[in-house]
């Protein structure tokens, strides 16, 4: 009964464009990730790609390792004798270029040597590598919890009245748990996958909407409702073989656009320091997860995948309930894009702290797991993480047993 | 055997689609007939459960259809008034999954879906995708999927519907095989559709049955006889304005006119063989199926 469900469902018209359209999605992710990687060669000239990778990789893998004080001061070296260069000084671009080259290979070091000594927690300035004394080079793990702490408790910034005293605390624990001096390898592969795969979860989700809205609705749209209800197991196995379907399908449709998006990116980009923890790079130096890249991009795809049951289940109760695949689409659409959209207009703790709780945050794990939102429920303070994997998995297993119902009883007019 | 329907009413709003109606239904075939929005359709829905009444209930030897829920639709094959299919299946493919639908073990289903084929005549249209099919060969595709289970109950909703009349002498002939040992309720607005094969007819009108019996019964008990006459057009305006016209043509000496009253209408008019379409007409009146042309 399930096949027969899968074959209602995916041999429409539609439904072929839109796993072309998946494909197509897929493809574009994998694009956009893979040629995010940039190699500047040494005449100034700007590669992209799988090439780009194995040559930064290279360069990279010179300055892996453990990030203690014998390899910054290393690093610190090698800066300061690129910066020192009149190519890295001159005011033409395609020079400057060429230095920048050179500096490829250290690059992260020197990005994270900015973060740890720059004036504040949210400044970022790239002189500031070049200038931190050999001496001061003991404080850089510290620095991070400093910077963090001064950010918290300076009067004068947002962060100060944002967190209560004991979300502060835990935020400065979690900074604090992070084991040093940690290590640091080229991780374009995982840095890249996460950067993109929200993409390919987020959208492949709007476009999965369209394949599950019609498995309930479509008996209404095709007149087939009366002969499916009289039979024998309309009301129970079939409704349940439905159900069954739209699971199969969400869990099928995830499981290879995000296989093949990995496959593709992880494959070009290699899987190179899959054990290093996510701070040893500039995107994640202030994260409160202490995780590796690779258990950061495998909590992304978890996170997605909770957000696909979530969904997909939202739009298949509103389709058994409204007989309406236009509403099924349409309604978590919006659920899916509304929150992007008002992130970007509008700012503030509340609705920061509102919009984290939302459910679009699942199909975009990188930037759950980036930010530093923290809730206290009762006298725990926690990240948005847990809530939202027991809230919206809770919120599956309802919608599945309300979606249940509602097609099992409802009455044929 | 026995299909009891007890005091059912269903009202939508203030509208009473089937109004305190009462009959039970034992083996043969039952021709539902009434013009449309007379409530044959409503009472159907009920019969395969797929609306519940307002008021009165259906049982299946004793036990409330409802409660029985799928043990009572195991027993039922049903083809709806408005029936449609998955666009993207094979009629094979159709009929196999309703088959599974029906609880028909896969091995069991594969033989019936070939007979069912053959007994409706698409033997050569199996692997025809439902939403190519004419209307004729997707009215049958409705029957086979009614059939496939071999109900107890079968509720036909105008099957001929949408048939050419080499396909309804066919349908009627299967109909009639399928009858033994089994309830089957033919709802039409065709009379001559169940004037052969239906054992008693229920005439409805307005949710309530008005009349039930056998054919001959209901032609005995019909108080108005056809009476027919040869007159000019200005008799005939005048006689339609009158009596119940059953019937209208051109004679090579004037208007011929099929007339329906106790009384005969015209010194030189003829008393003729009551029909089930006489009594259908004298019960519904002559206004009723003023929307329906194929009376």
């Amino acid at each position: 009964m399930i096949c027969y469900e899968l074959r209602k469902a995916l041999t429409k018209r539609s439904s072929q464009i839109v796993l072309l359209l998946l494909a197509l999605l897929t493809a574009f992710s994998c694009r956009i990730a893979i040629h995010s990687v940039e190699w500047i060669d040494g005449e100034g000239n700007l590669e992209t790609g799988s090439q780009a990778a194995d040559k930064l990789r290279a360069a990279q893998k010179e300055w892996s390792g453990t990030l203690d004080v014998e390899l910054l001061e290393k690093a610190l070296t090698e800066i300061r004798r690129v910066e020192a260069t009149p190519e890295y000084r001159a005011k033409d671009f395609d020079q400057n270029r060429i230095a920048q080259g050179w500096l490829q290979g250290v690059r992260e070091i020197r990005r994270l040597l900015c973060l740890s000594f720059g004036e504040g927690f949210q400044s970022f300035d790239e002189w500031v590598a070049g200038q931190v004394a050999a001496e001061e080079l003991e404080r850089f793990y510290d620095n991070r919890i400093r910077i963090l702490k001064d950010w918290l408790y300076d009067p004068g910034t947002a962060a100060s009245y944002w967190y209560s005293e004991a979300e502060k605390e835990f935020l400065l624990e979690r900074y604090s748990e992070l084991e040093t001096p940690f290590s640091i390898d080229y991780a374009q592969g995982w840095i890249q996958a996460a950067g993109s795969v929200g993409v390919v979860i987020k959208y492949g989700m709007i476009l999965l909407g369209f394949l599950l809205a019609g498995i309930f609705s479509d008996e209404f749209q095709w007149k087939a409702e009366p002969v499916y209800y009289s039979s024998r197991h309309g009301r129970g196995k079939g409704t349940r073989a439905k159900l069954a379907a739209g699971l199969l399908l969400t869990t099928l449709v995830y499981v290879l656009c995000v296989s093949a998006y990995s496959l593709a990116v992880l494959g070009s980009l290699g899987t190179d320091g899959a054990n290093c923890p996510v701070q040893s790079a500039i995107g994640d130096w202030k994260s409160m997860y202490n995780l590796t890249f690779s258990e950061k991009y495998f909590r992304i795809l978890g996170l997605g995948y909770i957000g696909y049951l979530f969904f997909g289940m939202l739009v298949m109760w509103i389709s058994a309930k409204a007989n309406s695949p236009v509403l099924a689409v349409m309604i978590p659409s919006l659920a899916v894009l509304l929150p992007t959209f008002l992130m970007n207009v509008a700012s503030g703790d509340t609705l920061s702290k509102f919009l984290a709780l939302l459910p679009d945050r699942l199909l975009d794990g990188n930037r759950a797991l980036a930010y530093l939102d923290v809730f206290s429920v009762g006298e725990t303070v926690t990240t948005p993480i847990p809530i939202l994997i027991t809230v919206y998995l809770v919120f599956a297993v309802i919608l599945t047993g309300a979606c249940y119902g509602e097609y099992r009883y409802k009455p044929i007019g | 055997m026995e299909l009891k329907i007890s005091h059912l009413s269903k009202q939508f709003g203030s509208n009473h689609a089937v109004d305190d109606v009462s009959y039970t239904l034992r083996g043969g075939v039952y021709g539902l007939l009434g013009v449309n929005g007379a409530g044959k359709t409503t009472l159907m829905r009920m019969l395969t459960t797929l609306i519940r009444p307002t008021v009165g209930s259906i049982t299946w030897d004793g036990e409330d259809i409802f409660r029985m829920d799928e043990n009572y639709r195991k027993r039922l094959g049903y083809l709806p008034q408005d029936y449609g299919a998955y666009p993207e299946f094979t009629v094979q493919e159709y009929l196999s999954y309703i088959a599974t639908l029906k609880g028909i073990r896969p091995a069991a289903a594969r033989k019936k879906v070939g007979q069912v084929l053959e007994q409706v005549g698409l033997q050569k249209a199996r692997n025809k995708k439902m939403k190519t099919l004419s209307g004729g060969m997707k009215r049958r595709a409705g029957i086979a999927q009614a059939i496939l289970n071999d109900p107890q109950i079968l509720i036909l909703d105008e099957p001929t519907a949408g048939l050419d009349p080499r396909e309804r002498i066919h349908f009627r002939n299967l109909i009639s095989e399928l009858a033994q040992d089994r309830i089957v309720l033919l709802s039409t607005h065709i009379v001559s559709d169940v004037a052969s094969i239906a054992s008693q007819i229920l005439l409805m009108k307005d949710g309530r049955f008005l009349s039930t019996g056998t054919v001959e019964s209901l032609i005995a008990a019909c108080p108005e006889r056809p009476w027919q006459c040869t007159c000019t057009k200005a008799q005939a305006a005048a006689l339609e304005k009158r009596y119940k016209v059953a019937n209208v043509a051109a004679g090579p000496n004037g208007v011929v006119l099929r007339l329906l009253t106790a009384e005969r209408p015209a010194a030189d008019a003829v008393l003729k063989e009551t029909t089930l379409e006489d009594v259908f007409l004298s019960c519904m009146g002559q206004r009723s199926g003023d929307d329906d042309d194929s009376l």
